[in-house]
């Protein structure tokens, strides 16, 4: 009886520490992606919050887009280890709720925005009007702030940054400048620290002023 | 019942009678003249203040909290009050209001000092007290200024606490006749609303453009005048005990402003403006009326 106590005892205090460290361990490597491909989204920003939308009408004063920009190989989300069922391999106390860390091998320098119609009497059809665009991040490096940020600002933050569960970069870009025709029309051309250069054209979008 | 009854009965005369054999010790060792004191009080209190139109910068006095119906706050009041002699006394009290959260805090020094007859005493006494109050719906001014634009876009019940914090010195009149006893003091003292921040988000309708409009208010003492009033009736009186029923009023009056500097933000950090704004000083009251029950021992 005496054995047996011993051995229960034993064997409880052997699977307590087991489970003390077993709570939880991430993995803390990264996986390297490039950014080689750009999706644009119209925003609908009529409202107090900006909406995803494929309506291709915008309010004169609320035009905006969305840009992702990923690696075409589809690294969108992070493999999840498999569970390994063998004896006690991993004794955990709780499910290990661990992000999948992405590092981008390039980030942004620069981010061009050329207009394809004119804007107003003053801005016509070619005229670079990245400085009437202001950006806000939706990636998961968001602040949280109600306010925008310059492009330049944007681009930084892109340096160094570490993707969580999702190898995507997005943000939306808001012209400040009212339209003052019935269509607008952009190119939005990113450039990379590598020099890689990714462009895309956004819709035509219609104007309306009500 | 009955039993209740004389259970009551019990526990009042212990009270009044003190310990059935007290230690001799104990009775040489404690100073004769100490005593301590338990107050347990319910209040009402209305805060009054001069409101002045809006103009182009909103007055956070205009949104004090104001019930037009019934007071403005109800409150419960704690009170130890220890007087170790017969010239000094010292009180610590708290109050709760509706959310029975301990949010008043008070600590008083009084110094008899000297007796005009045998009923009269006077002496000084000095208080440092904190309580809050309501800011209500502050956003309204935005709303109602800032047309073309969804001027809050927390669409909560905008609502945050003020404190008030201040010292005072006084001078008081302390009256003792037989079972009844009472208090008036008056005198002034220094008051200021604790700062806060808080935080306007904007955006223009069916447009891009936002702002943020951000307030951090600023001391600004200012000079008070206060009066209070207390009567008691011991209604059980023993050698070394009493108890008894209190009523107080306490009227605080001066002129008020809560000054700030507001930075406005539009669509990026880097587009600020900031401003200090001082409004005009107005009419401030705030008047207390309490009921309740004590025990000295």
């Amino acid at each position: 009886m005496r054995t047996l106590r011993k051995t229960l005892l034993i064997l409880l205090v052997a699977n307590i520490i087991r489970i003390i460290p077993g709570c939880c361990t991430c993995d803390e490597s990264t996986m390297p992606f490039s950014f080689n491909k750009i999706d644009i989204t119209n925003i609908d920003n009529s409202g107090d919050w900006p909406m995803y939308t494929d309506r291709d009408t915008m309010m004169a004063g609320a035009v905006a887009f969305d840009v992702a920009i990923f690696d075409s190989l589809g690294y969108y989300f992070g493999q999840a280890p498999a569970i390994n069922m063998a004896g006690f391999g991993e004794a955990k106390a709780m499910k290990c709720d661990c992000g999948f860390q992405f590092n981008a091998q390039q980030y942004l320098t620069k981010i061009n925005i050329t207009t394809l119609y004119p804007l107003t009497p003053e801005i016509d059809a070619g005229n670079d009007v990245s400085d009437l665009f202001v950006a806000w991040s939706t990636s998961n490096s968001s602040s949280g702030s109600s306010l925008y940020s310059s492009l330049e600002n944007t681009c930084n933050q892109t340096n160094g940054k570490t993707y969580y569960d999702s190898g995507v970069e997005s943000f939306g870009l808001y012209l400040k400048t009212g339209v003052e025709n019935t269509v607008a029309r952009f190119v939005i051309k990113l450039t990379f620290s590598d020099n890689l250069v990714l462009s895309d054209t956004t819709n035509l979008i219609h104007i309306r002023n009500r | 019942m009955k039993a209740a009854r004389s259970f009551t009965f019990a526990i009042i005369i212990l009270l009044i009678s003190g310990p059935i054999n007290p230690s001799p010790l104990l009775a040489q060792t404690k100073n004769e003249k100490e005593h301590f004191r338990i107050d347990l009080q319910f209040g009402n209190r209305n805060i009054y203040r001069d409101s002045l139109p809006n103009g182009t910068d909103i007055d956070f006095m205009n949104y004090l909290h104001n019930d037009r119906e019934y007071s403005d706050y109800q409150f419960l009041d704690f009170g130890l009050t220890m007087a170790p002699s017969e010239t000094w006394s010292f009180k610590a009290g708290f109050k709760m209001l509706s959310d029975m959260q301990p949010s008043h805090f008070s600590l008083t020094a009084r110094y008899y000092a000297d007796s005009l007859n045998a009923c009269f005493i006077w002496g000084i006494t000095s208080t440092f007290s904190i309580y809050p109050q309501y800011l209500d719906a502050f956003n309204r001014f935005h709303i109602l200024t800032d047309t073309g634009f969804t001027a809050d876009l927390n669409t909560n019940f905008r609502q945050r606490t003020l404190n008030d914090m201040g010292l005072d010195l006084m001078p008081f009149l302390s009256f003792n006749h037989k079972r009844f006893h009472g208090l008036l003091t008056t005198g002034i003292g220094v008051y200021s609303f604790m700062p806060f921040q808080e935080l306007i988000t904007q955006k223009k309708t069916s447009a891009n453009l936002r702002r943020e409009i951000r307030y951090e208010t600023r001391f600004s003492p200012s000079i008070s005048s206060l009066s209070e009033i207390e009567a008691g009736f011991d209604l059980i009186k023993g050698r070394k005990r009493s108890f008894g029923l209190t009523l107080k009023a306490g009227l605080l009056l001066s002129n008020r402003r809560i000054p700030y500097s507001r930075t406005t933000v539009t669509w990026v950090e880097e587009q600020t403006i900031s401003e200090k704004v001082n409004p005009d000083k107005k009419l401030y009251t705030k008047s207390d009326l309490s009921w309740g029950i004590y025990l000295k021992f």
